[in-house]
């Protein structure tokens, strides 16, 4: 069993300045949760307790806490309507924010200046019960190392949830290594990145969302602290600590995936190819593929819409060998070679009907894109 | 205390749950039985044993309870959608995680399919609870996924338990009257305590009457008059949703498909009961004219049934049941339009009932 914290409802008594209110709120409400019909969801959790004051909000999959810097008397919690809460808060005035409420009581006072408000709150006991902070085995990982992985490799996890797996992002510490990977079953991006010291071996696979979630709260953390439970993955930076519920199931298996011997190797400018794939897609609509022409000394990428025009653009390549074209999905080439911030990438191809593999000239990020069979 | 004690009766159900409990609980179950006797309060009873916390388990509130009711009258695929990504997520804080699919007959086929995998192999967390009305409506290949747990019609003492619990200003007698006319349903029983859908029944029942009494009859008239009382209870659904889209941050035209949605699924359920009414009415005339009064429905109409219910009017009252059955069944299976189908009925329902009315005068 997770170790849990449990918000019992006595009394709250807290100030602090209403930009350090406005502040946290901003970063915790975006786990508020304003679709369900479990009321108790759509609110804030403000908790006291030894002094230190948390706020909280949870949608069930990602979970936000952030350590609210305030005076508080006593301990206690109150669950304030979340969107309620935030609304006010930006419109009042730059002053102490005082937030008040009995034991057992449904309402909730709040005050700053000669302004004044009642809401009715909602039970705190009724608050889904968060894994405890304290009691979690965290290591810690460079912050921009690990942010870096991730916003490579998220794009690509899947928006169909039609394989739930697929809409997560496997997260894989192994050695002085962590390995990120997602894949949509049309493409699969793999990040490798060595970390400063070595961590403890762990996986876990966590919705691609969390990860977009974190890059905000972490956001020039040299460090994030990271807990792997059972069933929840904590991330703790900047004094906000994140909880996501772990995708269950098996990750494909990325290596086997990627193919080992490749036909050709070419080393294209990043900058310009990308140029190029923007500007030849604006005619690859309504699902129509982009192709890749290579001929001796050079790469043709065209367009075709029917009914709306065509676009081709060449650049110089050092291809050798017969001729060869291959189609991909527009958007998808077009992020894996944005994936990347080198100057230059490797693309390797096998032939028409197999997957291209794009990678960083280093090696340690390959984006592996299936082909559209292309008519004709 | 045992987690079924307050349940009444469903003593197989409670069997098959009890053996689950003390071993390893299966993937998915399928509770059926008719509506009103119990079968989520079993469900919720089941959860609490499972999450091992019956408290927040009842209030709803539990993080590891999903919790999928219809809005309106179907469950579609896009709920599904939601639902199996959370499945496979693993529990908030319980060992297990728990999903109980409300009225899972109103699944319609596309959502049916998206939910079968995650039935045959959910991940190993999850228990998979489908409640149903009906066992009809779900294909072969959902109900052989889930082990069944049947559910019956209550004992006439238990509803009469349950009667005088909710509503103690009863007398015995008016007790008991709710009890029989409720046959073993709770939420009949809660209709007719309720003033608005007792006014409703009242009304339809003078419509039952009318199409072989009334020389007048107007079949136009009498599917109006059913219709009237569908729209009401729509409009009534339509209220609670609108109240409740206040609480949800919706954009327009998400909110207005809720309230539609709610608005016509229980226009639809309204339809529904009205036309079991009616067979039952016409039944219990048949019952009635064979001299087996005690077996009747409308237990509060006896003065009533015993002057409709002639020997001369048993076939075709006969017929006239099996008719509003086969309406029933085209409604629930085609959702055909409805004013026009309650029209159609009751030019059959005169049709067959009037000719029965000139022969007993006569006679």
């Amino acid at each position: 069993m997770v170790q849990v914290e449990a918000a019992s409802g006595s009394a709250v008594n807290i100030s602090c300045s209403r930009d350090e209110l406005a502040q946290r709120l901003g970063l915790v409400s975006r786990a508020v949760s304003t679709r369900t019909a479990v009321q108790i969801l759509s609110g804030v959790l403000l908790r006291a307790e030894s002094g230190r004051v948390t706020l909280a909000a949870t949608d069930m999959e990602v979970s936000l806490r952030a350590q609210l810097e305030a005076r508080a008397e006593g301990d206690g919690a109150v669950v304030v309507p979340g969107k309620l809460l935030v609304e006010l808060t930006r419109l009042l005035p730059d002053d102490e924010v005082r937030i008040e409420s009995g034991a057992e009581e449904s309402v909730v006072r709040i005050s700053c200046g000669s302004a004044s408000y009642q809401l009715n709150s909602y039970n705190p006991e009724d608050f889904p019960r968060l894994p405890s902070v304290e009691g979690t085995q965290t290591f810690g990982v460079d912050g921009h190392a690990l942010l870096e992985t991730a916003a490579r490799v998220g794009r690509a996890a899947s928006r169909d949830e039609s394989r739930p797996v697929l809409t997560g992002v496997l997260m894989r510490f192994e050695g002085d290594k962590l390995i990120m990977a997602a894949t949509d079953s049309y493409r699969l991006s793999v990040q490798e990145t060595v970390l400063g010291g070595s961590t403890p071996d762990l996986e876990a696979i966590v919705p691609a969302r969390s990860l977009t979630e974190l890059a905000r709260i972490a956001q020039g953390a040299d460090t994030v602290e990271i807990g792997i439970h059972e069933n929840q993955v904590l991330f703790a930076a900047n004094d906000i600590w994140l909880t996501t519920r772990r995708i269950d199931g098996q990750f494909p298996n990325y290596k086997q995936l990627l193919p080992e011997t490749f036909e050709h190797e070419l080393t294209l400018p990043r900058g310009e190819l990308l140029e190029v794939v923007r500007r030849t897609a604006v005619l690859a609509q309504r699902n129509s593929p982009l192709r890749l022409r290579f001929a001796e000394g050079e790469l043709t990428v065209s367009a075709q819409t029917h009914d709306v025009g065509e676009a081709r653009e060449s650049l110089p390549v050092s291809f050798t060998g017969e001729p060869l074209e291959i189609g991909f999905n527009a958007e998808f080439l077009r992020d894996g070679i944005e994936s990347l911030d080198d100057d230059e990438l490797r693309l390797r191809l096998i032939s028409p009907l197999r997957p291209g593999l794009i990678q960083s000239a280093a090696g340690n990020f390959s984006y592996l894109i299936m082909p559209i069979r292309l008519a004709g | 205390m045992e987690p079924f004690d307050s349940l009444p009766e469903q003593d197989e159900a409670k069997r098959l749950l009890e053996a689950a409990l003390r071993d390893d609980p299966a993937h998915a179950y399928l509770f059926h039985g008719p509506a009103g006797v119990g079968k989520r309060r079993a469900a919720l009873a089941f959860a609490a044993a499972l999450l091992g916390e019956q408290d927040r388990v009842e209030r709803g509130i539990h993080p590891d309870l999903y919790v999928l009711e219809p809005l309106g009258d179907q469950i579609r695929i896009g709920d599904i959608r939601v639902l199996r990504r959370d499945l496979h997520m693993r529990p908030f804080e319980a060992e297990r995680r728990v999903y109980l699919i409300v009225a899972a007959e109103l699944m319609n086929d596309e959502a049916a399919d998206a939910l079968l995998k995650d039935l045959e192999e959910p991940p190993p967390y999850a228990v998979v609870i489908l409640i149903a009305n009906e066992l009809g409506p779900l294909s072969e290949t959902i109900r052989s996924r889930c082990q069944l747990v049947p559910f019956r019609r209550l004992s006439e003492r238990a509803i009469r338990e349950a009667v005088v619990a909710r509503a103690s200003g009863l007398s015995e007698e008016e007790a008991k009257a709710v009890a029989r006319v409720a046959a073993g349903r709770l939420d009949r029983a809660e209709r007719l305590l309720d003033p608005g859908a007792a006014d409703r029944r009242r009304k339809l029942l003078a419509v039952a009457r009318s199409v072989y009494a009334d020389p007048e009859f107007e079949p136009r008239a009498a599917a109006e008059a059913v219709l009237d009382g569908a729209s009401e209870r729509g409009a009534e659904a339509r209220t609670k949703a609108e109240q409740e889209l206040e609480e949800l941050d919706l954009t327009v035209r998400e909110g207005e498909q809720r309230v539609r949605r709610a608005q016509r699924g229980a226009e639809r359920e309204e339809l529904l009961l009205a036309l079991d009414e009616l067979a039952a009415w016409y039944r219990d005339l048949v019952v009635v004219a064979a001299g087996a009064e005690t077996a009747v429905t409308h237990f509060d109409h006896i003065p009533e049934l015993r002057e409709d219910g002639i020997r001369e009017r048993m076939a075709a009252a006969e017929n006239g049941a099996e008719l509003v059955r086969a309406t029933w069944r085209s409604f629930e299976e085609f959702n055909i339009q409805p004013g026009l189908a309650f029209e159609a009925l009751f030019v059959q329902l005169r049709r067959e009932l009037a000719g029965s009315a000139l022969q007993a005068s006569v006679s």
